[in-house]
């Protein structure tokens, strides 16, 4: 598959890129909103980790960009975030109305966790 | 260019959508020509001149011509206001794009510039660390209420009673009033604060009140009931 | 940015240990995840030392994370998500959390929980991060000593509540050990030698946490050994489940 990875972290995003390239994935890496909205045009994604603590615009308003283009509604997100998600008042939003289909909290997975969950990420309904 | 048909406003961003490999059609509110849909060419594209001044949570300074049917196209766009630290929390970016979706929706194509107004106080709102997001979500849903006409009676009982301190009072909702009863859940801090949030009072001087996150949590439940109850979406 | 609210009740040291905390979790991500991929590369030996490298970075990724979380709590910046909890599966998950730190120091690790152990009503995430954190304690205290003997995490009923805790073979720790130890926390290098060297910041931070869920950490007694525990008021409600 080719996954949209969207992580500020350079040193952090090699580890997932690589991963993901390991496991069999092509991978385009972003550092935040606008250069991946510009990746994801130049190549469809069919599957974006998306880290919501990005530099300029944040992981939310990618989603709700993202998703305001007909061609990328039904690509599944992953969130891969140092948020921790009971701290997010609204995370059935993401879910429900921005096409998240997996929540990770960062510090607690594992390469391998990330790896599976692109895996079985599917294409979400609109 | 004609320049005498071109038209100039304030306007807030509340939807785009994808037109084309290199277009965008937005719909904007503006405090004088009501919802217009606006082509914005060329704003895929990094270069664009337009790409990056037609922020969300802002007021921009628009000039369009506009179109044979119901679609114009955007000619210049500066940025006059932009409330940037609404996108420093994430709670706050969600919220901000809730509010823009329930006015966008409560709305039809020729809103009042109450309408206008009550977003930009919004974004204020939002935009202040101190101000916490249920009371900014608790009066601006009090707002759309008023705006629309559903403003309940905080004065009297159905009958005409008024309200008085050292009672308890339960709302009724087929009345749209205040009914006493002995252990009602509403007292008179409770629904003086209702009357301080439907009278319009900016969200900056509610949070200032005593008590006011119990006071929040309390308005709210009614509020978000008499949403779901009359506007109808 | 957080959201400043009427809730929030953290001071200006705790915010900034907040952030620091919160700062301290990404490099120690770092190492982490990068020797997680390096130990699929190399080596056997290369293969032990990135597994090492990666058992020290996430055992201070989670120490670090625990005491985020009890700043978080404790400054109502984050909920307490109470439910009814089985204290033994609660322990069980921490053992295997325990498991790859303890082998890399050479301890072993028993599950000891007692039949039938009324639910608790807790914050799991709260109360495991606790377990966890005075684990890691013990784990460092068995590997300093002497003689090896096991971390046993355990549980059991008393006529209190449901006793929660870690115990060791080697802790030397009297009725009172523990009350001394917060008095000098922070002040002292050593607030708890007699269990282990250095700032022991793991029973601290366990401390901090437990006292979010009103259960008081303290020293306790368990088959011959000694230890640190929390009592854990079943809930009776839950009974009528």
């Amino acid at each position: 598959m080719h996954i949209l990875l969207i992580e500020p972290d350079r040193l952090q995003a090699r580890s997932y890129a690589s991963a993901l390239a390991r496991a069999g994935h092509t991978v385009a890496r972003a550092a935040g909103a606008q250069s991946a909205v510009i990746l994801a045009d130049e190549k469809m994604p069919d599957v974006v980790v998306l880290e919501l603590q990005l530099p300029g615009h944040n992981g939310v308003e990618f989603l709700y960009e993202f998703r305001s283009y007909p061609e990328w509604l039904t690509v599944p997100v992953v969130l891969h975030t140092f948020v921790p998600l009971h701290e997010l008042a609204q995370t059935a939003t993401l879910q429900s109305e921005l096409g998240v289909c997996k929540v990770l909290y960062k510090p607690a997975t594992s390469l391998a966790v990330l790896c599976e969950a692109v895996q079985s990420a599917v294409p979400v309904t609109p | 260019m004609n320049t005498s048909s071109q038209l100039v406003t304030d306007a807030i961003v509340l939807a785009r959508t994808d037109y084309g490999e290199a277009d965008r059609i937005l719909t904007l509110l503006t405090p004088d020509q009501g919802k217009l849909r606006l082509m914005a060419k060329g704003v895929r594209r990094v270069k664009s001149k337009l790409a990056g001044s037609i922020e969300l949570f802002s007021v921009t300074d628009i000039t369009y011509i506009k179109g044979r049917r119901d679609i114009g196209t955007l000619i210049s766009a500066r940025l006059q206001t932009h409330y940037g630290r609404i996108v420093q929390d994430l709670d706050r970016t969600m919220l901000g794009y809730d509010l823009i979706k329930q006015l966008h929706r409560a709305t039809e194509d020729e809103p009042e510039p109450e309408y206008f107004h009550l977003l930009q106080q919004a974004f204020a709102a939002l935009d202040d660390p101190t101000i916490g997001l249920d009371l900014i979500k608790l009066w601006f849903g009090a707002q759309l209420l008023r705006l629309y006409g559903h403003t309940p009676n905080l004065q009297t009982e159905p009958d005409g009673t008024k309200l008085v301190a050292g009672q308890t009072y339960e709302f009724s909702f087929d009345d749209s009033a205040f009914v006493s009863r002995p252990d009602g859940a509403y007292g008179a801090d409770a629904i003086k604060f209702l009357r301080v949030v439907f009278s319009g009072t900016a969200p900056q001087t509610l949070a200032k009140i005593s008590g006011v996150a119990n006071l929040t949590t309390e308005a709210s439940r009614l509020v978000s009931f008499m949403q779901r109850q009359y506007i109808h979406w | 940015m957080r959201q400043v609210g009427d809730g929030a009740q953290l001071n200006g040291q705790e915010r900034l240990f907040l952030g620091l905390a919160e700062q301290l979790v990404r490099p120690l991500l770092t190492v982490s995840r990068l020797s997680e991929l390096a130990a699929t590369d190399g080596s056997e030996s290369s293969l032990e030392q990135w597994q090492l490298v990666r058992s020290v970075a996430e055992s201070s990724l989670q120490l670090v994370e625990s005491y985020a979380l009890s700043l978080r709590v404790h400054g109502k910046v984050a909920p307490l998500a109470l439910e009814p909890v089985t204290v033994s599966s609660l322990l069980y998950d921490t053992a295997a959390s325990l498991e790859s730190f303890a082998r890399q120091y050479g301890v072993k690790i028993e599950l000891d929980t007692g039949p039938r152990l009324q639910p608790i009503l807790a914050d799991r995430q709260v109360l495991q991060a606790a377990m966890t954190s005075l684990g890691q304690v013990f784990v460092a205290a068995v590997a300093e000593a002497e003689e090896r003997s096991p971390v046993h995490v355990s549980a059991h009923r008393s006529r209190h509540g449901v006793v929660a805790g870690m115990y060791s073979g080697t802790a030397q720790l009297g009725a009172d050990s523990l009350r001394r130890a917060r008095l000098v926390q922070g002040r002292a290098w050593q607030p708890l030698q007699q269990l282990v060297s250095g700032p022991a910041a793991g029973v601290f931070v366990a401390d901090s946490l437990l006292q979010t869920l009103a259960a008081k950490l303290h020293v306790a007694r368990y088959h011959n050994m000694t230890g640190l525990a929390a009592t854990l008021q079943p809930s009776t409600q839950l009974q009528l489940i």
